[in-house]
């Protein structure tokens, strides 16, 4: 129950960080240790501050990040780079979900 | 990405299959300790195969045995491992070395000298002058005392003005500026009379020193005295000998006459070559085919030479190939006319080198008759005013 609740609270309210980065109007990727995403055409996904990897199948890849898992589905995905902070990844991406 | 991939084959690097039940785990265990891993791709299940570079390979073993998975080499890749493959070769490196050892040392040798500038010196006397002095082929380079030989050839050879000596790897350029030589000195007490070169019928003479023995239209010969150094007086003196001089201007009459073939050869190629290759060694020609000759009958030549150099080092090795194109000679009938014009311009340049050269053409006259229906016979008639006066001693 303890660790569900700070999970709620960042669901419904803006976290420290997030209201600071918008106060002073910086991206919040600068401030907050949040995900960033990039995605080139559907062929190319490099996915920054993510924490790790949990599941790699050619279909499917999940990466665990700070709040919630990105499960990334697809064809014939490959890791094409892999760091301690980013992840690069080509294919075919058909979908991106949050969980 | 093309430096990457170059930067990560300089490296080296291994191709490895990683398997167990969560290889993932294995993967972001590397990545949390910075250990490169790229290319990965899944074959099979709980089975990847990924690229580490070998750096990152000898950090492995302890993650290993942290995410319990299985590591097999598939692959080793790189220049590192390229290296160890090479340096297995003992044969290999010996030969290596051996090759290098002797370009060195035979670099240390003349293997070619190139004359520059020599226009009417002859090249094999300045050749045989310079190894006189050391430098030939096979000559020791550091041996050569390039200032000596400068300074020696200048005094023996008075024709030359400069020379310079330039080392270049096995190639010596030697360099030379030839002399206009001085004219010979005019001796004005020697005694001489003036005969004709040629026959001709005189138009003109200007006399300036000496008696005329001829008179303006009278007709020469050759060998006819013209003006005589012996001055004789009526007036008892003694006769005085001088150096006959003056200009005898007469015309002259050139007479030639050739025949001419109607049809002219046209040369077609029919598209077939031959190469011959020939290895230049360290001052040894070596002909890489077993005759240096072509088996076309009628063919034209090229050919294309080439140095090794290291920057702009002659290394004494080249390579000379020879082309030769085949030839298919067909014969192609002209015009009369064309003919003769050409057979008549071919006849006016050969009259034309006879002349002296402060000769005038005063008329020419060109015949033809047609011999057969092949060949025609041309007659050039050229007139020419031109000074026969020649210097001759009694």
């Amino acid at each position: 129950m303890k660790k569900t609740r700070p999970a709620k609270r960042v669901e419904n309210k803006k976290s420290r960080t997030q209201r600071l980065s918008s106060l002073l109007e910086i991206p919040l990727d600068m401030v907050a240790d949040v995900p960033r995403i990039t995605l080139n055409d559907n062929r190319e996904l490099s996915v920054e501050n993510y924490k790790s990897i949990e599941g790699y199948e050619p279909d499917e890849i999940i990466l665990r990040s700070k709040n919630y898992r990105i499960i990334i589905t697809g064809k014939s995905l490959q890791i094409i780079a892999i760091t301690n902070d980013e992840i690069l990844i080509q294919g075919t991406v058909c979908g991106l979900s949050f969980v | 990405m093309l430096l990457t991939r170059f930067l990560r084959w300089l490296y080296g690097y291994v191709v490895i299959t990683v398997s167990g039940p969560y290889p993932e785990r294995f993967l972001s265990v590397c990545a949390t300790r910075r250990i490169l891993i790229w290319d990965v791709f899944p074959c099979g299940s709980n089975v990847l195969k990924c690229h580490v570079s070998i750096r990152g390979f000898r950090l492995l073993p302890p993650i290993i045995c942290k995410t319990a998975v299985h590591v097999k080499i598939i692959e080793k890749r790189g220049f590192p491992l390229l290296f160890v493959r090479i340096l297995k070769r003992k044969l290999f490196l010996i030969g290596l070395a051996v090759t290098m050892l002797s370009v060195i040392v035979l670099n240390q040798f003349i293997w070619k000298i190139e004359i520059v500038g020599c226009e009417n010196l002859s090249g094999a006397h300045l050749t045989q002058k310079l190894s006189d002095y050391g430098l030939k082929v096979g000559a020791f380079r550091p041996y050569i005392d390039e200032k000596k030989i400068q300074n020696r050839m200048l005094i023996e050879i008075p024709e030359l003005a400069w020379l310079w000596v330039n080392k270049s790897g096995s190639k010596v350029t030697v360099e030379i500026k030839e002399r206009i030589m001085p004219p010979d000195m005019y001796d004005a007490g020697a005694y001489c009379d003036l005969i004709a070169a040629k026959d001709g019928v005189i138009h003109s003479m200007v006399i300036k020193n000496g008696v005329p023995m001829v008179s303006l239209g009278d007709t020469v010969r050759q060998g006819d005295l013209l003006v005589s150094g012996l001055i004789l007086s009526e007036k008892g003196v003694e006769p005085r000998q001088v150096q006959s001089e003056g200009e005898v201007r007469a015309r002259v009459w050139y007479e030639k006459t050739k025949a001419f073939s109607l049809l002219s050869p046209v040369q077609n190629e029919t598209g077939k070559t031959e190469k011959k290759h020939t290895l230049h060694l360290f001052g040894k020609d070596v002909n890489l085919f077993h005759s240096a000759e072509t088996t076309f009958s009628d063919y034209s030549k090229e050919s294309i030479e080439k140095e090794l150099s290291f920057f702009g080092y002659y290394l004494g090795l080249g390579i000379s190939s020879t082309i030769f194109k085949e030839q298919n000679i067909t014969y192609e009938k002209n015009t009369v006319e064309s003919t003769v014009q050409k057979g008549a311009l071919e006849l006016s340049t050969a009259i034309d080198e006879e002349t002296t050269t402060d000769s005038m053409l005063k008329e020419s006259r060109t015949e033809h008759t047609v011999i057969d229906e092949d060949t025609v016979l041309v007659t050039v008639v050229a007139e020419y005013i031109e000074n026969i006066a020649q210097k001759n001693k009694p």
